[in-house]
């Protein structure tokens, strides 16, 4: 069987190969996928199959130097999938047990997996249990722009060409807009357009969505990550440090706009601040996400 | 690479991915909304779970897809590859023949596609495409709309373990042509004797579509040569402790032959190194297609000074790699055409 030699000539290869990083890695992945397509492949009907699935095959790379077949080559593979199956077997009785049904042939447990003609229903009716809506929360705060942090960011020919108009075109909108879609709407052009949104309009909205992230706000406080981002500074401005930045732009209520914090630094050049939060702040703070 | 050639790597998703796509789909304003977050996570969850498979580090707290805000506003799919960067994984629904990658996902190492069918236990990941650094530059200037990216234009996973490793990286036998090779590839006269050169001690092996009346190494356009020097560490052999080391020198012959559009000729010969007067016994060379079965071989007689594998008629976009081994100890020489 053709299926035999593969299987033989992968086992040889992953085991020649274990010195080898790259090498072995790219064996190791055949494998995984031989034994995936092998017909002999224990199958189950549990819905935890697939997570039991997974944990063997994570087993089977660990441990495939320790597979000791009974057989010379080129007639182990039988003995190999024996071996992949001897596991999976333990793994899905396992699952049985926990359980409490200890007969897997009289066990029929109904499989929750949703699949993709009925993902919209279960998807419409968890949102419509769910309390907290953080993509509802945010969506709102852009359709409503309350602080005017959106609004108030615009091409310089046209204040109605803001990133609040394109943050509704381009990620609320269903289905959402191109900017060279919306350059066209607007008579503008593509190039300035795209320059604009990418760097004023996403940087906005990246902030927007950590001021969303209550976790993280919490984080932030705690003496640990407060002494960390205080320590990191725009040169020459202390005050313009992480820390500073964080409490300014995501804990105040309302939001502090960076030009004003600019200001009040006095730093000549609003890039600067942004530049630095970008650059330096949000890597630490991303650090941190739980 | 045609979608139909691609090996296509299936991936379980175990009901934690279900629960955590669940989680963040149940957050989001609309069911469309949702329904973009639901795969977008089980496609970034398929591929670390196939990475940790692999032992490749992934971490998915910094992935921005897992951070609320950030997952509500913008169409992202990232995985994040501690000290290497940012990889968009990218959900196919049945019957796409491309994938779209948002202009908000446009500063990744690379970008895999990941196949979703009507069942939703597994997935498949079908391949690779990396976003070189003049498209990086390209994308983050110009991405006025999505970036396209064709089923078709796909690479095997192996391109993306090649991306994670890049101090393994490939010989690009095309580059070779135009005058680049890495530091270790010399010069044959460097490391090959005359001696061994002219020596008439030796076996032949082809494989390829050129016939026999077609004699490949004069007929080509233009053709590079480099040799490079391959050390192989023995364990002691019965009653002997300690270790052995062999050098070999591998000779890689690339001919542009002008009948054949395109195509390269590749001859690989290995001679002793200077210290020695033949190669070594047990010796044994092979010539490895993609999928890593063996196409072509050879195991030179006592004595040998040279032993040669001659691939004829390689066409644009294959690669195949040299294994070289003596017992139980071996090293590994890739290539692309």
């Amino acid at each position: 069987m053709c299926d035999d030699q593969r299987f033989q000539d992968l086992l040889d290869q992953v085991n020649q190969r274990s010195e080898l990083r790259l090498q072995r890695e790219r064996c190791l992945s055949k494998l995984l996928m031989q034994i995936q397509q092998s017909p002999r492949l224990l199958r189950n009907r549990h819905p935890d199959y697939y997570d039991a699935l997974d944990r063997t095959l994570l087993w089977v790379a660990k441990k495939i130097e320790g597979f000791e077949p009974d057989k010379p080559p080129p007639t182990q593979s039988e003995d190999f999938m024996k071996w992949v199956n001897r596991y999976l077997s333990w793994r899905i009785t396992e699952l049985y047990r926990s359980d409490g049904r200890n007969d897997i042939a009289k066990s029929n447990i109904p499989d929750p997996t949703p699949s993709l003609s009925s993902l919209d229903k279960l998807i419409k009716d968890l949102q419509a249990k769910q309390l907290k809506r953080t993509g509802q929360e945010i969506r709102t705060y852009i359709e409503q722009d309350p602080e005017g942090i959106l609004g108030s960011c615009h091409l310089r020919q046209n204040s109605a060409y803001n990133c609040q108009v394109l943050a509704v075109r381009i990620h609320l909108q269903e289905p959402p807009a191109t900017v060279r879609a919306v350059a066209a709407e607007f008579g503008v052009r593509e190039q300035a357009l795209y320059t604009h949104w990418r760097t004023k309009c996403q940087p906005l909205l990246r902030l927007i969505a950590l001021r969303f992230d209550e976790p993280l706000k919490q984080e932030i406080v705690s003496p640990e990550l407060k002494e960390s981002l205080s320590q990191v500074q725009l040169e020459g401005h202390p005050e313009c440090n992480c820390w500073n930045l964080s409490e300014q732009l995501l804990l105040t209520n309302p939001a502090v706009g960076v030009q004003e914090i600019a200001q009040a630094m006095h730093l000549p050049r609003v890039a600067d601040v942004w530049q630095h939060w970008e650059g330096k702040c949000l890597p630490i703070l991303k650090q941190f996400r739980s | 690479m045609s979608i139909a050639t691609l090996l296509r790597m299936p991936v379980p998703l175990p009901r934690e991915a279900h629960a955590k796509a669940a989680q963040f789909a149940a957050e989001q304003a609309t069911t469309a909304k949702g329904k973009q977050v639901y795969l977008n996570t089980l496609a970034v969850y398929a591929v670390h779970t196939y990475l940790n498979w692999l032992e490749i580090s992934t971490d998915l707290t910094q992935s921005d897809c897992w951070q609320p805000g950030l997952r509500a506003i913008f169409d992202i799919a990232d995985l994040a590859i501690p000290e290497v960067g940012l990889l968009e994984c990218r959900p196919v629904l049945p019957g796409d023949a491309a994938f779209a990658v948002p202009i908000s996902a446009t500063d990744r190492i690379g970008y895999v596609a990941v196949q979703f069918q009507e069942d939703l236990n597994t997935v498949e990941l079908l391949g690779f495409v990396r976003a070189a650094a003049d498209q990086l530059a390209q994308s983050a200037e110009q991405a006025i709309a999505p970036i396209e990216i064709q089923l078709q234009d796909l690479l095997p996973l192996d391109a993306l373990l090649n991306l994670l490793h890049p101090e393994a990286a490939i010989n690009d036998l095309r580059q070779w042509l135009e005058g680049q090779f890495s530091e270790k590839w010399r010069s044959v006269e460097e490391l090959v004797p005359s001696r061994f050169r002219n020596s008439r001690s030796g076996s032949r092996s082809a494989m390829g579509s050129n016939s026999p009346e077609q004699e490949p190494r004069y007929a080509e356009a233009s053709s590079v040569t480099r040799a490079t020097a391959i050390q192989l560490t023995q364990s002691g052999q019965s009653g002997q402790s300690g270790q052995l080391e062999q050098t070999v020198v591998l000779v890689v012959q690339v001919l542009s032959v002008v009948a054949a559009e395109n195509s390269l000729n590749v001859c690989l010969k290995l001679y002793p190194d200077q210290a020695s007067t033949c190669l070594p016994s047990q010796l044994k060379v092979a010539a490895l297609d993609e999928s890593g079965t063996v196409i072509l071989e050879s195991q030179p007689k006592e004595e040998s000074v040279w032993t040669e594998l001659e691939l004829l008629d390689c066409r644009p976009g294959e690669r195949f790699s040299v294994r070289i081994s003596i017992g139980e100890s071996s090293v590994i020489e890739e290539f692309c055409v």
